[in-house]
């Protein structure tokens, strides 16, 4: 099945190409979660997710537009811009940019500097709660008129609630998927997993959906494997890149196996489903987006949540330790890293702190830590 | 090109009474904890205003911060707060704060700060002040209040700002009901009209300082306004600081009704774009030996607050919590690109400016990140010279100053050929 996926991915662009050709448009934006696809979908255009990177050639290639201290997975969604190694890149008609971390904030800017494509930008209420949701959903309002007025095509509510629910059905579906691994011997790998997630914000939904529901189906049906006994552990982060694969790798084959992934493409996005009571979609989708989603480091009240999440989710996948991805420069990434590693440690729960800037040598390090981390993990238990 | 080493700026006299204004400050933090009175740290760009107005003595971390470097003492404390982990590149003022927490410092003389009775942030300026109070509000056991500030970008309607300005002063009265939960104190119509006006003076007379610096040879150099900025922010809403300023002013109109510049031999007119190094403020001294002076400083102008043309004194001592809530969306820090490089078009014209240095501060994402941009707009569509130096607001280790002095030396050659051509 991931096999097929992939395939599926590699031929999107030219699927994506032919509809071009044809008059529908394409509209990117960035990650994170808080430009809903939804929206795109409804007004008849196809919304696809920038978020490629990893690689440390795009990183570097940003550096012509902005200084270093940008996150490399900010400085990726610029530099990809113009390497054109990704065609979404290049094949977009426009882009739509969240008004949410300091990082990404300058990417819209580079990109409406620099892209030669219509840039709009979507203020984020950063409070999770009434007025934060409430401010953000006047911000959706101007997305939707925006996206009307590119793509020629009013929104119905028909359309609209055609969309979420598509997308509300796809996110089900990889939440049933993601609970899978709460099994002594998890049915799919993290690594697997998340690339599925992020296949999700480039494929076509309905096929996504159908593609999950057999997968779904066929991990259930799968026969219960020995336990395995390796160390259970869950990596937190903020955004992981199509394509930054390297911790997953690098904790498999150090002997251990990741069970959970607290990241904004995981369970960020698809652990909490969307309530609609009334016409009000964007309402609906700011409460989904702003109060009941996990938070992110940069939202405005973050820390006590984000650690409750933590627990939460150490405790459902019975988790034994934690590795903490952050990327270089991300501060609010790396404040909130450093003040839940302090808070496990009054629980006794081993946890590392590793950083990124998508460079090939780092991969010493961190298969030290991780190793580290390891040992610590099973030497706990020999004692107990 | 000329090098005299001698030459040296001359400060306003009255400058150099702000350290009787910024000792007047740590006098009240110090009275306040002897009588017991509330107290509250608070992030720059928050509205200081009504702490002050609701009988709540302001502590600014990043002013501590300050004073930490500039008497030799960040490095240590920066070096702490590494050691608990805290990366390289983390803003250094966090760093410090974090470092005179960790060392348990709370000399006001060193930088050190003591445990408030709540903590007010916001995100005007970045995303480091609001998780960097959330942890210390976590640490020392106190109650924080944030103000979320949306970002104005290019493609903001009327019709967001409008609701922008709502959402801010909804913040703003429930912050007012968190200081009356805590303390028990109200906000006084009257006390917050004697304040805004006083901050209103405050920002209104910094203008008009830096108005006398378009004059040729400017009044005023760094020496005035790299110091001088401090009431600002720590004390806007009192008396005795806008005196000062008067004092300031006054001087600095002599010198221009006089033909007096503050640097003898005033040859080059330049703009520096970011925070200073607080830790080697001497080091700007470097520049007037070859006759360069910074005449605009978009860091310490930004802070006057009242910019925006709608902010008029009458909404203000009307409708101080709507007021603060306009003021909050006119913050340099908030602008995009785009408005960025307006602004600097203009003051490039206004205040004659023959270069400009961008400082890549290696902590402050806001300051770096769009220097290039800058640089790019500046040097290609206004021709106007541009130097980009590494460094650091509050981290000596991070400023090297020979390699520094031999790309100004460079640069300043640059500026006499454009000069000359």
């Amino acid at each position: 099945m991931m096999k097929e996926l992939l395939e599926m991915s590699l031929n999107r662009p030219a699927e994506l190409s032919k509809l071009k050709a044809q008059g529908t448009k394409v509209i990117g934006y960035f990650a994170g979660d808080f430009i809903p696809e939804e929206i795109i979908y409804a007004a008849g255009a196809i919304p696809v997710c920038l978020l490629y990177g990893g690689d440390n050639r795009s990183v570097e290639e940003a550096l012509a537009y902005t200084t270093r201290l940008l996150c490399p997975f900010s400085r990726a969604q610029i530099g990809q811009r113009f390497t054109n190694e990704q065609p979404y890149y290049s094949m977009i008609d426009m882009v739509i940019s969240p008004v949410s971390c300091q990082h990404m904030r300058r990417v819209g800017d580079i990109w409406e500097e620099f892209s030669g494509i219509p840039v709009f930008k979507v203020g984020v209420g950063l409070k999770q709660n009434e007025i934060g949701a409430r401010w953000y959903a006047e911000a959706l309002k101007l997305m939707q008129d925006k996206v009307e007025e590119f793509t020629g095509n009013k929104i119905t509510n028909v359309k609209m609630k055609e969309g979420i629910e598509i997308y509300a059905k796809m996110r089900e579906l990889l939440k049933k998927i993601s609970l899978l691994r709460k099994r002594p011997t998890p049915p799919i790998s993290t690594a697997d997993f998340v690339k599925l997630n992020h296949l999700s914000y480039l494929l076509e939904p309905e096929v996504m959906v159908e593609k999950l529901k057999a997968l779904h189906e066929a991990l259930i049906m799968k026969k219960e494997e020995e336990p395995n006994n390796m160390p259970r552990l869950m990596v937190v982060g903020p955004a992981i890149a199509l394509g930054d694969y390297r911790i997953f790798s690098l904790i498999e084959d150090a002997g251990a196996s990741v069970v959970v992934e607290n990241i904004c493409e995981g369970v960020r996005n698809y652990w909490t489903s969307i309530a609609i009571d009334s016409d009000d979609f964007l309402a609906a989708l700011a409460r989904r987006n702003i109060i009941e989603r996990p938070a992110c480091a940069f939202m405005r009240y973050s820390l006590k949540p984000s650690l409750d999440n933590i627990l939460n989710l150490v405790k459902e996948f019975r988790v034994d330790g934690i590795v903490y991805y952050w990327m270089k420069y991300c501060e609010t990434y790396e404040i909130e890293g450093l003040y839940v590693i302090e808070k496990l440690q009054d629980k006794d729960l081993p946890i590392i702190f590793i950083e990124s800037e998508y460079i090939a040598n780092e991969a010493q390090l961190m298969k030290t830590k991780i190793e580290g981390l390891i040992e610590i993990i099973k030497s706990k238990k020999q004692k107990e | 090109m000329s090098n005299n080493a001698h030459v040296k700026s001359q400060m306003l006299k009255s400058t150099i009474k702000l350290k009787n204004e910024m000792g007047r400050h740590y006098l009240a933090i110090e009275q306040a904890y002897r009588e017991g009175k509330p107290t509250a740290w608070a992030t720059s760009g928050t509205p200081v205003e009504l702490l002050y107005a609701m009988e709540v003595q302001p502590m600014l971390p990043e002013n501590s911060a300050t004073i930490s470097a500039a008497t030799k003492n960040s490095q240590k404390f920066i070096e702490l707060a590494e050691d608990e982990g805290f990366s390289y590149d983390l803003c250094s003022y966090f760093k410090t704060n974090m470092g005179t927490t960790l060392s348990g410092t709370t000399d006001l003389g060193m930088g050190g700060i003591k445990k408030p009775t709540f903590m007010l942030s916001s995100d005007v300026i970045c995303d480091t002040h609001v998780k960097w109070f959330q942890v210390q509000a976590e640490r020392y056991n106190v109650p924080h209040f944030t103000i979320d500030v949306p970002h104005v970008v290019s493609n903001t309607s009327n019709r967001q700002i409008e609701y922008y300005k709502k959402y801010i002063q909804e913040q703003l009265w429930e912050f007012l009901d968190f200081v009356t939960e805590i303390t028990g104190h109200k906000l006084e119509h009257d006390k917050a009209r004697v304040v805004t006006e006083n901050s209103y003076n405050l920002g209104k007379i910094w203008q008009e300082i830096f108005e006398l610096r378009k004059t040729i040879p400017s009044p005023v150099s760094t020496k005035d306004t790299f110091g001088g900025l401090f009431p600002l922010f720590t004390m806007p809403g009192l008396k005795t600081p806008v005196k000062l300023y008067q004092r300031m002013y006054k001087e600095a109109k002599e010198r221009v009704d006089n033909g007096i510049g503050a640097l003898s031999n005033e040859k080059y007119r330049l703009m520096f774009e970011g925070i200073p190094f607080w830790h080697n403020l001497k080091y700007f001294n470097f520049l007037e030996q070859f006759g360069a002076i910074i005449v605009y400083e978009p860091y310490t102008y930004a802070f006057s607050k009242f910019m925006n043309p709608n902010i008029t004194k009458e909404m203000l001592l009307d409708n101080p919590v709507k007021a603060m809530s306009e003021i909050m969306l006119s913050f340099w820090y908030i602008y995009d690109l785009k408005t960025r490089i307006q602004k600097f078009e203009e003051t490039v014209r206004d205040w004659k400016i023959d270069g400009v240095i961008l400082h890549d501060n290696l902590s402050c994402r806001p300051n770096a990140c769009g220097l290039y941009d800058l640089k790019k707009h500046l040097m290609e569509d206004f021709d106007i010279p541009c130097l980009i130096i590494t460094a650091d607001m509050n981290d000596p280790r991070k400023l090297n100053t020979t390699q520094v002095r031999n790309r100004i030396e460079s640069f300043i050659e640059l500026l006499d050929r454009h000069k000359k051509r």
